[in-house]
């Protein structure tokens, strides 16, 4: 048996470290790209599940516009009335003028879902703050002089010639419901019998980055409080409109009880207000040819039966405008168009260390200067058509 | 017996060391991949439950369309063509999910999971202020997706379509549909439901009208109940 009880020499040892070293610098400098890789896929998947969650949230509210507000098959639906998606901001806070498009904001108009339902107005309602009663209509609430409407609800009323205004119930001292006017205040006065719809306004826009705050996908509900976020780091949204190419068109005479008097849209007055009910007289939509049915005052954008058609910016902001061109919260009535809305959303990477130089793939600059430590934006589009908008096509 | 090189582990030592990190880097991204795809799976699965509980109602309408009135579809004595079956009891969702029918008819009846009983449904609460005229929920169209796609290759959803009375009607009989001029007449509430694994379920509400004397019927809101 032999035995050994030396122990290493110097030069053995600086030797054995220094291979040691070398070996385990080699092994690094294989890991380290992997490690850019993983902070850049990591950061890929919560960039995914950003985009998944604001998608989801446009989604849920879009495809809910227009809902409910019918009074009765006459008048099935809200989106019968008023315009469900709106390419400007609505409410008390920082609201764009009549006519305005941008294509970065979207409002999405819904009446709020049974067990509210639409009722009508019992006295006269002038367009300011004030008391408003309501009918008990079938489908109110047994017990409630109201309508089960209460505190916070926000309630539009409307004419059946395309006017309307919301109102914000602040108290209810049954039966009178104490409402607070949202928007310019205006000599209009919507007359007894006009819808009382409990709806809900909800406008989604970014918000740019200030300090200290990413950009952010944010959401505002019409009323005083202030925009809440939705999703970080949403550097893009971008809207398009799809629309009916045909006009609306009056299907029956005003004298036909029945109803729907139009393929969409609010029907014209009577021509000579009630006394010759069969003759259709002036509104936004219609004009005046003394018959019972009305000229459409849009245009013809196609065939009837035909693919829905984009709606550009133009054609949203020219007229003819509703309920007036004078009514102080006109909209074009090229918004009754409307039937489908792409979205296209656009997220960016969190970290500014996973961001390189702004342009085409980082709308944001960052502070990566090599492309292995690239994380860039991701952009989905997708097309969404909210059912309640085209049940009659 | 010859003691070894002492030097010869130093090769194992550098080995086991990058081994482990290079370990450690791929668990972290197969943790990561695997939760994105569960989050994936989850809100695929949300998008499939939703379009199945659309054709379940599509397939609902076509049947009532069919029927000359709709008082006995309220009352229970007519269905759809599409039932596996009788109109309660449990049933089996591929994954090993269940679907208790009688549940859910009374989750949209009373709002919990036992039977309702009439003070139950005529209780006047929020999402049943109606009273009387609280509809009464019955199942109407009813079986696994794949007997409604006409392929065993569709996904594994059970559909249940619920039909109760319009809320607005004033008759304080659910069971009965409004006559005409009753501005309820040819009205009801349709409720479809697809259920899917792991007990992910989608929810659709919609009013449903007959129109042009009986010869179609017509969609007059739709709400996607989550």
């Amino acid at each position: 048996m032999v035995t050994d009880t030396r122990g290493f020499s110097i030069v053995e040892f600086v030797v054995a470290s220094t291979l040691f070293l070398v070996v385990l610098a080699l092994g690094f400098g294989q890991v380290d790209p992997t490690e850019g890789v993983f902070s850049t896929q990591s950061e890929r998947v919560d960039m995914q599940q950003r985009i998944r969650a604001a998608l989801d949230a446009l989604e849920r509210d879009v495809s809910g516009a227009g809902l409910g507000g019918s009074l009765s098959t006459a008048r099935p639906s809200l989106a019968a009335w008023v315009p469900a998606l709106w390419p400007m901001r609505l409410g008390l806070r920082g609201a764009d003028p009549p006519g305005t498009f941008r294509p970065e904001v979207m409002t999405i108009l819904t009446a709020t879902p049974l067990p509210w339902v639409v009722s009508t107005a019992m006295t006269p309602v002038p367009a300011q703050s004030g008391g408003l009663r309501v009918t008990t209509e079938p489908g109110c609430p047994p017990l409630s002089s109201t309508c089960g409407l209460v505190t916070d609800m926000d309630l539009l009323v409307a004419d059946a010639e395309g006017g309307f205004d919301v109102f914000a119930i602040v108290d209810v001292t049954a039966p009178t419901l104490w409402v607070r006017h949202i928007g310019p205040t205006s000599s209009k006065v919507y007359p007894v019998g006009s819808a009382v719809v409990p709806i809900r306004r909800r406008t989604y826009a970014v918000r740019q980055p200030v300090a200290g705050r990413p950009p952010q996908l944010a959401k505002y509900d019409g009323g005083r409080a202030p925009d809440s976020p939705v999703v970080d780091h949403v550097v893009s949204l971008a809207v398009d409109y799809f629309g009916e190419p045909d006009p609306p068109r009056m299907r029956r005479p005003l004298s036909d009880p029945s109803g729907p008097w139009t393929t969409y849209g609010p029907p014209p007055p009577v021509a000579d207000g009630g006394v010759m009910p069969h003759i259709s007289g002036e509104s936004c939509l219609f004009a005046e040819n003394g018959t019972a049915i009305g000229t459409p005052k849009l245009a013809t954008l196609g065939s009837a039966s035909g693919p829905l058609i984009p709606l550009r910016p133009a054609r949203l902001t020219d007229g003819p405008w509703c309920p007036d061109p004078a009514a102080p919260n006109r909209y074009d009535a090229d918004l009754l168009r409307i039937r489908s809305v792409q979205l296209t959303l656009r997220v960016e990477a969190a970290l500014d260390a996973l961001r390189g130089p702004a342009g085409l793939l980082f709308a944001r600059a960052g502070t990566a200067r090599t492309a292995d430590r690239y994380a860039p934006d991701i952009e989905l589009r997708t097309r969404i058509t909210p059912r309640n908008l085209v049940l009659g096509r | 017996m010859t003691r070894g090189n002492p030097e010869r582990g130093m090769a194992l030592v550098v080995v086991l060391a990058l081994a482990g990190l290079l370990t450690a880097a791929t668990a972290a991204v197969i943790s990561i991949a695997s939760t994105d795809v569960r989050i994936a799976a989850g809100f695929r699965w949300a998008r499939q439950l939703e379009h199945a509980a659309e054709a379940g109602l599509h397939r609902a309408l076509v049947d009532l369309k069919a029927l000359p009135e709709w008082t006995t579809v309220l009352s229970g004595t007519s269905r759809s063509r599409f039932v596996d079956g009788s109109p309660s009891g449990v049933r089996t969702v591929a994954g090993g999910a269940f679907v208790d029918v009688d549940v859910e008819v009374a989750l949209a009846g009373c709002g919990r999971v036992a039977p309702c009983s009439d003070a139950d449904r005529t209780a006047i609460v929020q999402a049943r202020p109606w009273g009387p005229n609280n509809p009464r929920w019955r199942p109407f169209a009813y079986g696994p997706l794949h007997a409604l796609a006409g392929t065993a290759g569709a996904a594994p959803v059970y559909l249940l379509v619920l039909v109760g009375d319009d809320p607005r009607e004033i008759d304080g009989n659910p069971d009965v549909d409004e006559t005409p001029p009753g501005s309820g007449a040819g009205i009801i509430r349709l409720r479809a439901l697809a259920f899917g694994p792991a007990g992910s379920r989608r929810a659709i509400e919609a009013t449903v009208a007959r129109v042009g004397g009986g010869a179609g019927v017509r969609l007059l809101d739709w709400q996607s109940g989550g």
